[in-house]
């Protein structure tokens, strides 16, 4: 078949992965969460996902990790595209107490293993993000180090912290001990979809930016779901 | 937007750059441009310099930083091919970028702007028709040069650790980032036959960022500009980066091929 011999052929052309932003979610399941502010969490985080996979190309871009905390940490859904987790997992108060610690040292793990395994298949990256949710104080010193390790990081530009408290009982100078460039904000009573909507815009904005972008956060739509 | 010179040397150039799919849906321009300059050397030789810059899409004049860069050092570079080719490596990022700085500065002046607001990657090769050639680079983007029928690629994208973060002609420390290659005849590696000068936005469809395989639509692209006119082929350039290479990137594409 005759073919224009100045056209290029799309199959001549090489693939690389889209450029990934991690974005770790890491929850407090203790048993004061129990009850209504369990449910407004996972309607939080479903609208969350929800929000991802209708945008093209944040839903090529994020990159999801659930790490849930109470009596220990775990990883509920660890790092991985939208397309692979499909819905999130309903989560589940276990009672127990405060391993905030716990759950920031395994999120931040989990970060940096990621980025690892990003630097081997030669997928490029974003800063990665690590939003904190608890709605109680620490039972455990873990935090101390946690907390550390997470400002070193943030000092050398390599995460992006966002420490949230929930209701009264959140401590809030904990949480503060997270981040020195951005203050803990405590959720406007059980408003977890509009803090998860802002999220998800936050996230598209940060995956249609361009190189030497630097991107600024939507800070008049915090007003609708957080107080300092 | 390429301006090329149509005096006929022995260095045949064709290149085109097009809009990005994400400008053009928010109403913006291209903020790639390109540039070739020639001139005559003693002995019936010749001189050329193309080069093709990328405005950062964060900074206000962007654009117009890419148009001046891209019209500056092509022309500062075929005016000062034998200071530039042959010196030290300091020297040579030295004399390259400080002017480059000093015509952006005085643009940001009249403006009442910031040198900062006129931020821009580079690319661009100088070669000589004596067998002397000389790559400059400040950012991502790349150049692909062939050797004795190899493809390799001779200066790649500089990049920070974040998909985000990169070098700009109008950082304060663009004298550390800059890359520069160089050679002449006589040098124990065969000459350049051929090189390629790409933008970010099209660089994911060209090289492969893991294994670093290029794509075999550069050597395609060498042989269409070796048989054909350059007109014909920056026409050809133009609507493969259309019709094949935009729906595959958001972001403007531009491509600059120079071949002997």
């Amino acid at each position: 078949m005759f073919r224009d011999p100045m056209t290029v052929r799309a199959e001549d052309l090489l693939l690389n992965p889209t450029n990934r932003i991690p974005v770790a979610l890491c929850l407090d399941i203790s048993g004061s969460m129990n009850g209504q502010p369990m449910q407004e969490l996972n309607e939080g985080v479903r609208l969350f996902f929800e929000a991802l996979n209708a945008d093209p190309i944040a839903w090529a871009s994020a990159e999801v990790a659930i790490i849930t905390f109470s009596d220990q940490a775990e990883v509920c859904v660890d790092f991985q595209g939208l397309s692979r987790i499909g819905s999130p997992p309903e989560l589940i108060c276990t009672g127990g107490k405060t391993n905030l610690g716990g759950g920031v040292s395994l999120a931040l793990d989990r970060l940096e293993a990621r980025k690892q395994e990003y630097q081997k298949a030669g997928v490029d990256y974003f800063q990665p993000w690590l939003v904190l949710m608890t709605d109680g104080q620490p039972t455990t010193a873990e935090h101390i180090q946690a907390s550390a390790r997470s400002c070193n990081l943030e000092e050398q530009h390599k995460l992006v912290v966002f420490p949230i408290g929930i209701g009264a009982a959140a401590d809030m100078s904990v949480l503060a001990m997270f981040s020195r460039k951005r203050s803990p904000l405590r959720l406007k009573g059980l408003n977890f979809r509009q803090f998860f909507e802002w999220l998800s815009k936050s996230v598209v904005r940060v995956s249609q930016s361009r190189p030497g972008e630097k991107v600024s956060l939507d800070l008049e739509g915090i007003k609708g779901w957080g107080e300092l | 937007m390429g301006r090329a010179i149509t005096i006929q040397g022995r260095w045949r150039v064709a290149g085109a750059s097009v809009i990005g799919k994400q400008h053009e849906q928010a109403g913006g321009q291209c903020e790639d441009a390109w540039s070739c300059a020639r001139r005559a050397l003693q002995r019936g030789h010749e001189v050329v310099a193309v080069c093709l810059s990328d405005g950062a899409g964060s900074a206000a004049n962007g654009r117009a930083g890419a148009r001046i860069v891209s019209r500056a050092l092509a022309y500062w570079l075929v005016a000062n091919a034998d200071k530039v080719i042959g010196g030290t490596a300091n020297d040579q990022k030295r004399v390259i970028v400080s002017p480059l700085k000093r015509v952006l500065r005085r643009a940001a002046l009249r403006n009442g702007a910031t040198l900062r607001s006129y931020a821009c990657t580079v690319v661009a090769t100088l070669t000589t028709t004596d067998g002397r050639w000389l790559t400059v680079h400040i950012g991502d983007g790349a150049i692909v040069g062939a050797f004795a029928g190899t493809l390799r690629i001779v200066s790649a994208p500089q990049k920070g650790e974040f998909a985000n973060e990169t070098f700009f002609v109008t950082d304060d420390d663009s004298l550390e980032s800059v890359q520069i290659q160089s050679g002449e005849a006589g040098d124990p590696d065969p000459p350049p036959e051929a090189f390629a000068l790409f933008t970010d936005g099209i660089e994911g469809l060209l090289i492969n960022r893991r294994t670093g395989e290029i794509s075999r639509v550069l050597a395609d692209m060498f042989g269409w500009l070796k048989n054909n006119a350059e007109s014909d082929v920056s026409a050809a350039l133009d609507t493969n980066l259309k019709r094949v290479f935009r729906e595959r990137t958001n972001d403007d594409c531009s491509l600059v091929l120079i071949v002997q």
